[in-house]
């Protein structure tokens, strides 16, 4: 199977239902091999798979404007250990788990909450960015 | 270290100082291609057979390499990705803190690492 094939199996916990679907899949070989590979929905929630020089991780966004996947789970309560060191098991992994906690993270990017939010995903960010730039 | 964390996003216009020293561009995928293409200067850049050969050891020397060489030339770094969008343990942290460790502070509007 190559990288296309097994992302989208990968994903089908968010798709298979149509609550998601795949906008694009990019491989970049002539850089690390990076990877970004973005759904969408009708809930206007974005999600995206990042592989950036042999690292990976996961991101929510709307608007434009992307958040790590992990802040995410920390405001709604979804305990998260990143336990996969492979890309494609990673994206099974986290897919699973955003399925499950869909209707949190649509509620939390609503009209009515998303300002809030987006809001206290970026004083998590802020946070964790202040630890690891210490002056 | 001496770095200011805010809510900052990079400008994609072209950075203060442009045209005076070198540019170069750090951050994650796929930010730091796509301001690359932007500012026209040639990221850090490995193909994927290479780079998956390397072990991390010898993929951070060849990093370093590239930081070394712009360092040498007086370049700026303009950050692709804000402060606080950096992956914890990512190389784009190992960047940012080898440059600060080489002199080099955040701009006042967030945008780059200058001297």
């Amino acid at each position: 199977m190559n990288l296309n094939d097994e992302f989208i199996k990968a994903v089908e916990a968010l798709t298979i239902d149509g609550t998601f679907h795949i906008d694009r899949i990019e491989y970049d070989e002539k850089n690390f091999g990076n990877v970004l590979a973005v759904l969408n929905s009708k809930n206007q929630v974005d999600i995206r798979f990042i592989k950036d020089r042999g690292d990976f991780w996961c991101e929510v966004g709307q608007t434009g404007e992307w958040y790590f996947i992990e802040d995410m789970f920390t405001l709604i309560g979804v305990a998260f250990v990143k336990k996969s060191s492979d890309f494609i098991d990673f994206t099974t992994e986290i897919s699973a788990l955003i399925e499950k906690a869909k209707p949190h993270i649509f509620n939390a990017f609503n009209a009515k909450n998303s300002k809030d939010t987006q809001s206290k995903i970026k004083a998590l960010a802020t946070k964790r960015a202040m630890g690891m730039f210490k002056p | 270290m001496n770095i200011k964390i805010g809510l900052i996003q990079p400008k994609r216009t072209p950075p203060e100082g442009a045209g005076k020293a070198p540019q170069k561009v750090i951050g994650h995928y796929p930010e730091y291609v796509e301001l690359s293409k932007e500012l026209g200067t040639k990221p850090f850049s490995v193909p994927d057979k290479i780079w998956n050969a390397m072990t991390k050891e010898e993929q951070w020397v060849a990093n370093q390499k590239f930081l070394d060489r712009a360092i040498a030339k007086g370049s700026e770094f303009n950050l692709a990705t804000p402060i606080d969008k950096v992956r914890p343990s990512s190389y784009l942290q190992k960047e940012i803190e080898y440059l600060t460790s080489q002199g080099y502070k955040l701009s006042s509007d967030g945008t780059k690492l200058i001297k």
